[in-house]
């Protein structure tokens, strides 16, 4: 399970049953911060129940740090993202993504996908048919083969 | 090279304001989600000719990406590229 560092923002691998109790308690492996925080152990919520197959499709890529699904009208319809991200978080994130996404499609029809890059973590972005984003966030760029297959059957523009 | 508003600062294409706007507005929301850690955002288009935005002080950079590069790999080259000019720039400041 991976948690981020409440001081560095780093990435920590951590067991599942080290997190009893509901409170993540560990020492950062890249600045050593003595993190203590608590922890929703859902795997992920999916209230809409037809996100399954997304989070199935993604989560065997490498560097997949989390995925979610946002949706204007409901907002998050189903997230497979780190437990320390509030629901408001996430909301406010598939919001800024979504706006960049419409700022670029308008001027661009012919857009496929969209890429954010802030610090480590690359947020490749999908618009599907009805409307919905498609969020994978992984700490690698180079996602080409895997995200290219997972977009021919959701990205709009992607098998066109 | 576009400011917040959208205005062009700077450009080496036959029609900037085809994009000038679109990249400043992306460069807006993507700046309110990452503050400064935002390093680039990249748009694939099914010609090819992909647009990447960076952040520059309180401008944005668009760059039209050349078919045949991956964009992480023009985006960091770009990235190298700028931090040599404000390296550069550094310099002459202190020179001076």
């Amino acid at each position: 399970m991976i948690l981020f560092c409440e001081d560095c923002g780093g990435k920590n691998d951590l067991n599942p049953k080290d997190l009893a109790g509901g409170r993540a308690v560990f020492k950062c492996s890249e600045c050593g911060y003595p993190n203590s925080y608590p922890v929703d152990l859902k795997p992920f919520s999916d209230e809409s129940g037809t996100n399954t197959d997304l989070f199935d499709a993604v989560k065997d890529i490498p560097d997949v740090v989390g995925a979610f699904v946002f949706d204007r009208q409901k907002g998050v319809t189903g997230s497979r993202m780190p437990d320390m991200l509030t629901p408001e978080d996430i909301h406010a994130l598939g919001q800024g993504l979504a706006d960049g996404y419409d700022s670029g499609e308008q001027n661009m029809p012919d857009m496929r996908t969209m890429t954010l890059v802030i610090s480590d973590k690359h947020f490749f972005v999908a618009k599907r048919e009805d409307g919905r984003y498609i969020v994978l966030v992984a700490t690698t760029p180079d996602l080409s083969e895997p995200f290219t297959a997972f977009l021919n059957n959701a990205g709009k523009n992607a098998s066109k | 090279m576009v400011d917040s508003q959208g205005r062009v600062i700077t450009h080496d294409l036959r029609a900037p304001e085809d994009l000038s706007a679109m990249v400043a507005s992306c460069g807006n929301a993507f700046v309110s989600i990452g503050s400064k850690r935002f390093k680039y955002a990249s748009f694939s288009r099914r010609n090819n000719k992909n647009v990447l935005i960076f952040p520059v002080g309180k401008f944005f950079l668009g760059v039209i990406k050349e078919d045949g590069v991956r964009d992480f790999e023009a985006a960091e080259a770009v990235i190298k590229l700028l931090n040599k000019l404000a390296d550069m720039k550094r310099s002459n400041r202190e020179a001076t």
